[in-house]
């Protein structure tokens, strides 16, 4: 198994792939708007996931040329990111 | 990948959004519009001042366009009026950006209907009567659903037989929309099938069987108002594409509830 799947509440998988994207990480994600359906991914619904849960998903992938830097980039880049999309959404409150 | 897609103005929104967060006061207004289950929700606050927007925030749950064309129209509708920025269109957003990828054309939609809701529900707030506001309420919804229901406006069908040779207007809210729509073909001629996309986003199967169908898509079309007197008689379409309202003559509505 070289794939490892991720789900961030409050945020959609679209945001964060574009914000990782921006990093030059590449990502998949079972969003709906990553999909040609706008519709979430049926796998994951099918997993017990609910429809928002399924939109915040995140895909790693790793592969023959990864390096465990590339891992520590993703690790070090990966709270920012989620953490920036939680202050613009209206679905995420912070645990007080 | 979609998002090479994007302009560089969306990029640009993406990653520097302007005008989040929230605002609190007593004249302030919120609007709300979306559902996280189809993967998108938006709240924008509007502060007014002598009927003047004179500062605006969003928050957003949504992809990469979301975000943009909400951050987008902040700065579009931020020092107009209120009765201007009710008339800033999904296009005006989407060109501002120079254009969105078609498939995210329900964002801007999005964007717009959510600054509509909270003008709308300032003017409530504040008792300010006005034609255009009563266009749009908190959800988005369409006028009339609630006065007609069941009495031309179903939110269920159980027995498609019941329509036999009606004049029947679907609503595209899903997949069990389009099902429904087919069903009702069988039993008669005229279904009208309205959706805000351009194109559905079903299954090459289903599309082919409403090709084959005597249903009529009105695509890019909003339904605004539905109309009568005792019962459903008319619906207002407003054809986003052209930019035009205009009324048919009906029978019946279905609005199922939405899916994605």
């Amino acid at each position: 198994m070289n794939n490892a799947h991720f789900r961030f509440d409050g945020i959609e998988g679209e945001s964060l792939l574009l914000s990782l994207k921006d990093k030059g990480i590449a990502v998949s994600t079972g969003s709906a708007c990553s999909s040609q359906t706008l519709s979430a991914s049926h796998t994951l619904i099918a997993l017990g996931l609910l429809h928002e849960e399924a939109h915040g998903s995140l895909q790693l992938t790793v592969g023959r040329f990864t390096h465990e830097h590339d891992i520590d980039a993703v690790v070090s880049v990966l709270p920012e990111v989620v953490k920036r999309l939680r202050e613009m959404s209206p679905l995420y409150k912070e645990e007080a | 990948m979609k998002s090479t897609q994007y302009s560089e103005k969306v990029l640009d929104h993406f990653r520097n959004p302007r005008n989040v967060g929230t605002l609190e006061g007593n004249d302030v207004a919120k609007g709300t519009v979306g559902n996280p289950v189809c993967g998108d929700l938006m709240e924008f606050y509007i502060r007014v001042k002598d009927n003047t927007i004179v500062d605006i925030k969003f928050k957003t749950f949504g992809c990469g366009s979301a975000i943009a064309t909400a951050s987008m129209i902040t700065e579009l509708a931020k020092g107009k009026t209120i009765d201007e920025a009710l008339k800033i269109t999904r296009k005006d957003v989407a060109d501002e950006l120079d254009g969105l990828p078609p498939i995210k054309m329900h964002c801007s939609n999005l964007a717009a209907d959510a600054l509509r809701a909270a003008i709308t529900n300032y003017k409530e707030q504040h008792k300010i009567k006005s034609v255009e506001a009563k266009k749009v309420t908190s959800q988005g919804a369409i006028i009339g659903a609630d006065t007609f229901l069941n009495r031309g406006v179903y939110r269920t069908v159980e027995d498609v037989a019941a329509l036999k040779d009606k004049r029947v207007l679907v609503l595209d809210t899903g997949k069990k929309s389009v099902e429904l729509a087919l069903s009702l073909a069988q039993q008669t001629p005229r279904v009208v099938f309205v959706t805000r996309a351009r194109e559905l986003s079903v299954t090459p199967e289903l599309k082919k069987k409403i090709k084959q169908s005597d249903i009529k898509v009105l695509r890019e079309s909003v339904l605004l108002e539905i109309k009568g007197l005792n019962q459903v008689e008319q619906v207002r379409i407003h054809d986003q594409n052209e930019d035009e309202e205009y009324d048919l003559f009906l029978d019946a509505v279905i609005l199922l509830p939405p899916q994605c």
